[in-house]
């Protein structure tokens, strides 16, 4: 099979298939090709094809050698904005800023400061754990092509939280095809002000106990070339450098996760989150390995 | 018991932490699940008492009590007070209980970061009292704050009254500190990309003991102000309620009674259960005079539902009237709080709430612990009551009330609050009761009460719990609340727990095809 972008319908299955079975193709040496799924079907039966097979799947946009890369840039629809629950449900092809938009529609609002990159898909976003705070639920495919949703409902206390697998996980428990993500309205009497003084000061409003809408701690460079390309006023930041630890993130983050004065929305994940990792990653990769032990999904491409 | 395990037990914790008398085995064989009464109504007063109850002392010693029950494949069921009502503490294949109550330290508090350490076995109230002293909150306060520890609110994803403005105790936690089933200690973080609490959290002693924790503080709050408002009907509330969450304010305390409940709402009782316990009691103590206005109503009450007719009383309480009670509260620095009330006094009002001024918020505050241990009284009487706390998005939220209130009514009492709202769905509180003579029966009854109300949640697209975690009561419910997605807990399950021996049978339900 040539490696080469493809739309997913029937024949180009049935090759998929005919491919994996074949003995010089099968396993591990998987033929390496594109897909760009447009139904979370279609998703399902790249995955259950390779699960049968022993084909191994990523997600990505480039071919990867003996990896089956679905491109999930088909998966662009906004399902529903539900403008009684702020919520919006997009699939993770979608960029966070054409959801933004689409929820603008509704006087609604999507928090951006959450991405990285608002433009990139939102799939690439979850899979690398940003705004994990604004997410609701995720619809996601298990390896063997299983689709399910997280159960949508508010604050749960039905167990664990699979969520912390997907969001986060980089497509190795399970590739996120969707998700439903908390909007809030559009305030018009939003207005920032400059808090010269930097952590410190930022610290000090957290404490404060007076409501505040979101608030950004940046380096002084960084936050010029953002104001520049944003309609935030250029003297709405803070002069120091963040004295607190940004802990491999970007410099750039949106501080609302700062502390509850900033409501319930931003109650998932604090300023200080984290901390002592301690040695997580071997439970993550147990985890990922009882879930996936045929070892189908490769994750997110390089 | 196998004696080595024993004679292993003794020499971890010492030979007076591990009980094993008949009085320590009954009362560790139930927690405060309503089926335990059930049993005991049926002459089974400890149907799964434990082989022993243990107290260790220090994480070393829970370490050591992991690999001991591992290497005797004993099932280990960690223990915070029992508040439970899931069952979540019962040991249903026997096994070691494990009271992790002497580690209760408060380790540490952060003014820099705002951060509180403590152990696991911290009862919630002495964990607030020590920061009320240092000038913090946690915010976190259960009815049941006084019965109830820090590590069984974490593995139980507990919420509690001021949810609305804090969070449940998830949004609280930043990083928690767990014995693994295999002895491994894990303390989270997120620092490579996956954050591992959230599966910690919830989990209810099935992927580990939990030995303390780090929360969000906050600085104590200056000032509290409560209100109480009238509406025509539960549809009018309700939006109220989306309209103050979703206007941006933040009120700690959001409360609103539907109407049966706003009926019997006494003024000096905050727990439905209460109202319930007493008019059952009421009804079965003819002689008994209970002062004030409401004892005559409680006493038909109760007698209407010792005749097992709940789906009359139902329909009194529906003609009583359709207004509800919305109880609305904030805190923080005075200037803010009193900001807040007066813009969500215009809101409310402006909604078609009638201002019923400070006094339903006063009398809220003031009873708000006073939980219900009345509890075995209604049993005595042959009746059950018990409580669900379900929960869904704003937009199905009025659709899960009405279903369950349909599928019940027919067969119990049912009343309900809602109790915990956020800016995208909440709670609902249901009180159910119901009488039979019989006490199978009266299980039979209550089997059915329960499946017709989880089936009605679940098609109407909410959550079988909020709060309350899912033990062994809403186990069965959680295939069809997470579909295909249950195999993700499984696979953790599997991973960190291959021999199953931490608190079997509970949360998960047995293996199943979920696909
Ligand atoms: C009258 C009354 C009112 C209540 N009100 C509320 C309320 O307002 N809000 C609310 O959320 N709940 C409420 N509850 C329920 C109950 O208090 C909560 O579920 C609470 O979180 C249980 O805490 P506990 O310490 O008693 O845990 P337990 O009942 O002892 O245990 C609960 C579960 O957690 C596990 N567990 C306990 N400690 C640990 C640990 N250290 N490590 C790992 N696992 C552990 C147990 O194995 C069990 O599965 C109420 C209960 C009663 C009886």
């Amino acid at each position: 099979m040539a490696t080469r972008d493809y739309t997913l319908d029937q024949p180009v299955l049935d090759t998929l298939e005919q491919a994996l079975r074949e003995p010089p193709l099968s396993g591990r040496a998987a033929p390496s090709s594109v897909f760009r799924p447009s139904t979370h079907d279609e998703v399902s039966a790249v995955l259950s094809a390779a699960d049968r097979f022993g084909g191994r799947v990523g997600v990505g946009t480039s071919p990867v050698e003996g990896v089956i890369v679905l491109d999930l840039t088909g998966l662009a629809a906004i399902r529903e904005v539900d403008g009684t629950s702020q919520l919006v449900t997009a699939g993770a092809g979608c960029t966070p800023r054409a959801i933004a938009a689409s929820a603008s529609a509704s006087g609604l609002e999507l928090d951006l400061g959450y991405f990285a990159e608002p433009d990139a898909p939102l799939g690439d976003a979850l899979a690398r754990g940003e705004a994990a705070p604004l997410v609701f639920s995720v619809r996601a495919a298990l390896p063997d092509g299983a689709v399910f949703e997280t159960p949508r409902a508010p604050r749960r206390a039905s167990g664990p939280a699979p969520e912390a697998l997907l969001v986060g996980g980089d497509h190795r428990a399970g590739i996120v095809v969707e998700a439903t993500l908390r909007l809030r309205e559009v305030d018009p009497s939003a207005r920032w002000v400059s808090l010269p003084g930097g952590a410190g000061r930022l610290r000090l409003l957290a404490r404060s106990g007076v409501r505040w809408r979101s608030a950004a701690l940046t380096a002084e460079g960084e936050a010029r070339a953002l104001l520049a390309a944003s309609d935030v006023p250029a003297d709405a930041v803070a002069s120091e450098a963040p004295a607190l630890p940004t802990r491999g993130r970007p410099v750039f983050r949106r501080w609302s996760t700062l502390t509850a004065p900033a409501g319930p929305l931003d109650l998932h994940g604090g300023w200080v989150r984290g901390g002592h990792a301690g040695p997580a990653a071997p439970w993550l990769e147990k985890a990922r390995a009882a879930i996936d032990p045929r070892r189908t999904l490769a994750g997110g491409a390089p | 018991m196998a004696s080595p395990l024993l004679i292993e037990l003794e020499r971890i914790v010492g030979k007076e932490y591990v009980r094993r008398g008949e009085a320590e085995r009954i009362a560790y064989s139930a927690d405060m699940w309503p089926r335990n009464q059930l049993w005991k109504l049926q002459g089974d007063p400890a149907r799964h008492p434990p082989d022993a109850v243990v107290h260790p002392g220090t994480e070393a010693e829970i370490v050591a009590l992991h690999a001991a029950a591992l290497k005797h494949s004993v099932p280990l069921i960690p223990y915070g007070a029992g508040s439970g009502v899931c069952g979540g503490t019962v040991p249903i294949r026997g096994g070691v209980v494990m009271d992790v109550r002497r580690l209760r330290r408060l380790i540490a508090v952060d003014d820099h970061d705002l951060l509180v350490t403590a152990e696991a076995g911290i009862i919630g109230m002495h964990l607030e009292e020590e920061l009320d002293a240092r000038g913090y909150t946690l915010g976190h306060f259960p009815s049941s704050i006084l019965c109830s520890t820090l590590g069984g609110w974490i593995a139980a994803r507990s919420g509690g009254q001021y949810s609305s403005k804090y969070g449940k105790i998830e949004d609280m936690v930043v990083r928690v500190r767990v014995v693994m089933p295999g002895g491994e200690i894990l303390e989270t973080g997120c620092e490579d990309g996956v954050d591992l609490a959230p599966l910690l959290i919830g989990s209810e002693g099935t992927l580990g003991t939990i030995t303390s924790a780090t929360l969000r503080i906050h600085p104590k709050p200056e000032a509290k102000a409560f209100r109480g408002y009238r509406f025509q009907s539960l549809d009018s509330g309700l939006r109220a309620v989306r309209a103050l969450l979703q206007g941006g304010l933040q009120p700690c305390l959001v409360r609103l009674y539907d109407p049966f409940d706003t009926v019997l709402h006494r003024s000096d009782k905050d727990h439905d259960l209460d109202v319930v316990a007493e008019a059952v009691s009421e009804g079965g103590r003819q002689g008994r005079q209970t002062p004030g206005r409401f004892a005559a109503a409680a006493k038909r009450l109760g007698t209407a539902l010792a005749l097992g007719n709940a789906s009359w009383v139902n329909r009194i309480g529906a003609a009583l009237g359709q207004s509800c009670l919305l109880v609305v509260g904030f805190e923080g620095p005075r200037s803010v709080v009193d900001a807040d009330m007066r813009a969500a006094q215009a809101l409310l009002t402006g909604l078609g709430g009638a201002d019923g001024g400070e006094g339903p918020g006063l009398r809220w505050f003031e009873h708000r612990y006073h939980v219900s241990f009345k509890q075995s009284g209604v049993y005595d009487a042959g009746a059950f009551v018990d409580t669900l706390e379900v929960a869904a998005t704003w937009s199905r939220l009025a659709a899960v009330y009405r279903a369950v209130r349909e599928a019940v009514s027919p067969h119990a009492l049912i009343m309900a609050h809602f109790s915990h709202s956020y800016r995208e769905g909440g709670s609902i509180y249901f009180t159910f009761a119901a009488h039979r003579r019989d006490p199978k029966a009266l299980e039979r009854l209550y089997d059915r009460v329960l499946h017709d109300t989880f089936a009605a949640v679940l098609r109407e697209g909410g959550s079988v719990s909020h709060h309350h975690g899912v033990g062994l009561g809403k186990r069965e419910q959680m295939a069809r609340e997470h579909g295909a997605g249950l195999r993700l807990l499984y696979g953790v399950k599997d991973a960190w727990d291959p021999q199953a021996f931490m608190n079997p049978g509970k949360v998960l339900p047995d293996r199943a095809v979920t696909k």
